[in-house]
């Protein structure tokens, strides 16, 4: 028995979970709870949300292992998807750039180098964008590992890179290039001049296939 | 330029459909013609499809014509879908509206199809700035307006929703969509599948691998179809949830051929309700492709001064929404 978890707050309600700050033998944690969705069946909603609360643990295990900063994972209930884990005090990268920040350099840099050190332990995140960053006194943690998975395809890895450039993109247009470019910087500090290459052209391929589709005219 | 209200013809011949409309600047659709290419095995063959468009363009065009206007004179723009589609499909809309253009001495509006599905859900919908799912045979993503264009938030990474649904329908021998829906209703337990969500991204090859390994060891049709339909439809609507989430907006709806699924849209409309947003459905004949939202669409940029010379109206197969320069909306509202 690992209880009592003394219920805080809710710091968070997103379309997935609910986030609520708890006390535990005087820490403080987050727990974080995949609610049902009433709009799927409930054998869905079973299915989806354990496997997704499943994955997550294990992937914050293993990227904790690897020295990616991450919160720690202290427990686990399954019966309701919840995850208990180490509280990263401070704001998210979403945030932080939403604000104005300009000076964002080192913020980058680290989500670069986070980054590189989760694939090179043959881990994907899934769901790299803004949101799920916490930038605590310069330090960046990645957070929300429930889409992560284990991958040494730079496949996996590239597609981590296209969602991080493309939510920018999206969100932040007039500085996305820039955060990227200082993304890549971080990333080849750990993996390499050549990495950054070889996952660059991954992403330029996947953009180019399917749905991912090439730009330009085709005169005809 | 006359008084009054303007009038637009488009045509839509991105694929399967030759779709003619006239639309007026009030928002009126004076018609929406269709002829639909069936492919006589389950593939779609461009060449043929632009052909049966080619033939059926004559008549399209009459019924148009007749239904809308007393004159051809009284249509001040013509606008075409450039893209994205079949090549070959295409060059036969675009022919066609350069052709009417020319005779009429009129300015031509080259259309992205993707966008003209939004701004016809738009204009059926009365909403000003939703978070938009469209799903169709050959597209999958969620889009929504922000800094002059609509910004794609999610995508698939495969195969196209319709085009799963479809093609499930097709190897278990029922027809595509509907017959998988149909099929679905009389399932009874559901088989996990998996869901393969990434961030706002969805991937379907894994679940329609699935789905035939399925019906290969003699699973009930009804049991896989009720499965793949579940998880195709769980997995949309996720990826939907995140992106109004996201962006905080409150008006949602959901275009494209396969919005007409009523399981999809009740599925929607109990997500929305989680997050105080509004749905609001689209009539079917505006919701598969059709020339009424390319000539709305068509008269929006018209109205912008969007307009593209005979030497410029290129059709480009693989033309994405967020390429397109939305100025027709004014400033950025988000
Ligand atoms: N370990 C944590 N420490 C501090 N805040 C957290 C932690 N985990 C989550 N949060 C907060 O909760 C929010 C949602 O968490 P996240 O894991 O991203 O859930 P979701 O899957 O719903 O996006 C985060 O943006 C962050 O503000
Ligand atoms: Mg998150």
């Amino acid at each position: 028995m690992v209880g009592p978890f003394e219920e805080l707050r809710v710091i968070y309600v997103g379309a997935e979970a609910v986030v609520k700050l708890v006390e535990w033998r005087g820490l403080k944690l987050v727990a974080k709870v995949r609610v049902p969705k009433p709009y799927r069946r409930p054998e869905v909603d079973q299915q989806v949300r354990s496997e997704r609360t499943i994955r997550e643990a294990r992937a914050m295990i293993r990227a904790k292992r690897a020295g990616v900063p991450c919160p720690a994972v202290i427990h686990l209930e399954l019966s309701t998807s919840t995850i208990y884990m180490q509280y990263v005090e401070g704001e998210s990268l979403r945030a932080v750039l939403a604000s104005g920040a300009e000076d964002f350099s080192e913020i980058a840099n680290g989500l670069g180098t986070a980054m590189a050190l989760l694939h090179s332990t043959g881990l994907y995140h899934g769901d790299l964008v803004p949101a799920n960053v916490i930038v605590q006194e310069g330090m960046t943690y990645l957070i929300d590992f429930g889409l992560a998975g284990r991958s040494d395809d730079v496949e996996e890895h590239a597609i981590d890179y296209h969602l991080l450039e493309r939510s920018l993109t999206a969100g932040f247009p007039l500085i996305a290039s820039k955060f990227m470019e200082k993304v890549r910087e971080g990333y080849g500090s750990v993996l390499g001049d050549a990495a950054v290459s070889g996952l660059l052209r991954r992403v330029e391929e996947i953009r180019a296939r399917g749905r991912y589709v090439e730009r330009g005219e085709h005169q005809v | 330029m006359k008084e009054g209200k303007l009038v637009c013809l488009g045509i839509e011949s991105t694929a399967h459909t030759l779709g003619i409309g006239v639309v007026d600047s009030s928002g009126r659709v004076l018609a929406n013609e269709l002829a639909t290419y069936r492919p006589t095995d389950s593939g779609i063959h461009p060449r043929e499809a632009a052909q049966h468009h080619a033939h059926a363009a004559p008549e399209v065009l009459r019924r148009a014509l007749v239904k809308s206007v007393s004159s051809a004179d009284e249509i001040d723009v013509v606008a075409f879908a450039s893209g994205p589609g079949l090549g070959p499909c295409l060059r036969t809309g675009a022919t066609l509206a350069r052709a009417i253009a020319l005779k009429l001495g009129r300015p031509l509006a080259s259309v992205n199809h993707g966008v003209a599905h939004i701004e016809i859900g738009k204009l059926a919908t009365g909403f000003r700035d939703p978070v938009v799912l469209y799903v169709a045979g050959g597209n999958t993503l969620v889009t929504t307006f922000s800094e002059g264009r609509y910004r794609i938030l999610g995508e698939t990474l495969d195969i196209a929703a319709g085009n799963c649904l479809d093609a499930f329908g097709i190897e278990a021998g029922i027809g595509p969509m509907p017959a998988p829906e149909i099929w679905a209703a009389k399932g009874q337990k559901y088989i996990p599948m998996p869901m393969r969500v990434k961030g706002m991204d969805v991937s379907f090859s894994g679940a329609l691998t699935r789905a035939s390994t399925l019906l290969r060891e003699g699973a009930r049709v009804e049991d896989v179809a009720l499965s793949l339909t579940e998880a195709v439809y769980s997995m949309l609507t996720e990826v939907l949830e995140r992106a109004v989430a996201m962006t905080g907006k409150k008006e949602v709806m959901v275009v494209g051929g396969l919005a007409r699924s009523r399981r999809l849209t009740e599925m929607v409309r109990d997500m929305v309700k989680l997050h105080g947003a509004e749905h609001r459905g689209i009539p079917d004949e505006l919701l598969g492709d059709n020339g009424a939202m390319i000539a709305w669409t068509g008269l929006l940029m018209f109205r912008a001064g969007q307009v593209v010379s005979v030497e410029e109206s290129h059709v480009r197969p693989r033309y994405r929404i967020d390429e397109v320069e939305v100025t027709w909306l004014g400033p950025s509202r988000s």
